[in-house]
């Protein structure tokens, strides 16, 4: 083998090596452990059917944590036996372990990639999705539109288990408009059922009182954060405890706020951060802050995240 | 000779950026963002976005542009919107840079959930 060919075979190999570097899944993982690549883990694992991690609350698709629990170890053992020949039989064994271990990372990141590098995902057509609603929070009556697919002209969109507004119409399958019913004041999981199936359930909506002030967002600071740092929210309305922080790369639940008027967050430290060293070069992104509590959903704030 | 034009050539080819026209965002996605991935050596995010319409796309600060609610930058939020085919995800190795990700395109504008 000449020096020519042994050049062209390293260059082209380097992309190759450079995308199985850049993967999320690097390390072993087990139970206890936390990390932002265990939240990825529990993403991949909720994308098959076979192995959610929860099918609603806590670890559920949209609700994924950076905590390695049972539920995790449990949906990792049925993708480990789900894939029993390529991980447990090469080394022997017959039941998954619920470790994220070489053999498990090694097949993850070939389905992961190879879901990557195909130009597009088409899901099934009888796929009904809820994306967003046109706003988060509202009195009974008001008019919202909810965006998602596979919406039919009959369908059934609940708050929650327990109130639902029956034959919604969808004239383009896309969208879906209807008054807020009268429910009592409360966060309300928002999803829909039809004849083609049901939804997720991670779209949330606050249904208000009208009389509560909603919390407010009057400023947000520093402007410019780096990761690591704590970052303080002015306002009113916020409530002593069960603030959620919806921060822009991360969400922050039950936060207190002990005067009703402050709350802060810090960025984590592993934040978007990258396999490969520093460019020398800063970015910065804007990050938008909205809080969430029982009594609505505030206006949004951003500050600049440096990277 | 041509050994060492072959690697100028591949070496420059990694640093290259697509930027197409703001009037070319005319095909769309959407779906669930499943993954968010810095890029070092070309200053910009790949996204990974599931069904019904997903693949990865770039944002690129200053470019893209991001509507209410703004979540694009973590696992989770559904985002609707339209991109741009071409665009890169580079990473650096010692001496260059090199593809990290595979985009099939560039967000144009997007729209997210909460």
């Amino acid at each position: 083998m000449n020096f020519k060919t042994i050049f062209c075979v390293v260059l082209f190999a380097i992309p190759l090596i450079s995308l199985a570097d850049s993967e999320s899944f690097t390390r072993t993982l087990k139970l206890g452990m936390r990390g932002e690549d265990v939240r990825s883990l529990q993403i991949f694992l909720n994308a098959d059917v076979e192995t959610r991690v929860a099918e609603t609350g806590v670890g559920s698709n949209g609700n994924e944590t950076d905590y390695f629990g049972p539920a995790t170890k449990r949906a990792l053992i049925k993708f480990q036996e789900k894939y029993r020949a390529e991980i447990l039989t090469p080394i022997g064994l017959v039941s998954g372990t619920g470790i994220f271990g070489a053999k498990t990372r090694a097949k993850a990141l070939t389905l992961k990639s190879s879901s990557q590098t195909s130009a597009v995902i088409q899901a099934s057509n009888n796929d009904v999705i809820v994306m967003f609603p046109s706003q988060y929070s509202g009195t009974p009556g008001t008019m919202i539109t909810i965006s998602g697919a596979g919406f039919t002209d009959d369908n059934t969109v609940y708050f929650g288990p327990a109130y639902a507004v029956v034959k919604a119409v969808s004239s383009n399958k896309q969208t879906i408009t209807l008054k807020v019913p009268s429910v009592p004041k409360g966060t309300y999981s928002l999803y829909v059922k039809n004849s083609q199936g049901e939804s997720n359930k991670d779209a949330f909506f606050v249904v208000t009182d009208g009389v509560t002030p909603e919390p407010k967002i009057e400023s947000i600071g520093p402007s410019q954060a780096a990761r690591g740092a704590r970052v303080i929210i002015k306002g009113s309305g916020f409530t002593l405890n069960g603030n959620t922080i919806r921060g822009g790369t991360n969400i922050f639940e039950d936060i207190s706020s002990a005067d009703g008027a402050s709350l802060s967050f810090v960025v984590p430290p592993s934040t978007l951060t990258a396999t490969s060293s520093e460019s020398g070069k800063k970015v910065f992104l804007p990050l938008w802050v909205y809080v969430v509590n029982e009594n609505g959903v505030s206006n949004g704030k951003s500050f600049d995240l440096e990277l | 000779m041509s050994v060492v034009f072959a690697f100028l050539l591949v070496t420059v080819s990694f640093g290259l950026r697509v930027r197409s026209g703001r009037a070319l965002g005319i095909l769309p996605f959407g779906g669930q963002i499943l993954s968010v991935q810095y890029c070092p050596c070309s200053w910009n995010l790949a996204i990974t976005v599931g069904p019904p319409v997903g693949g990865v796309f770039t944002y690129e600060p200053g470019f893209s542009t991001v509507r209410a609610f703004y979540q694009i930058f973590r696992p989770g939020p559904w985002v609707l919107g339209t991109y741009n085919p071409g665009g890169s995800c580079l990473t650096f190795c010692s001496w260059c840079c090199m593809p990290a990700n595979f985009p099939i395109g560039t967000i144009d504008v997007v729209g997210t959930s909460m």
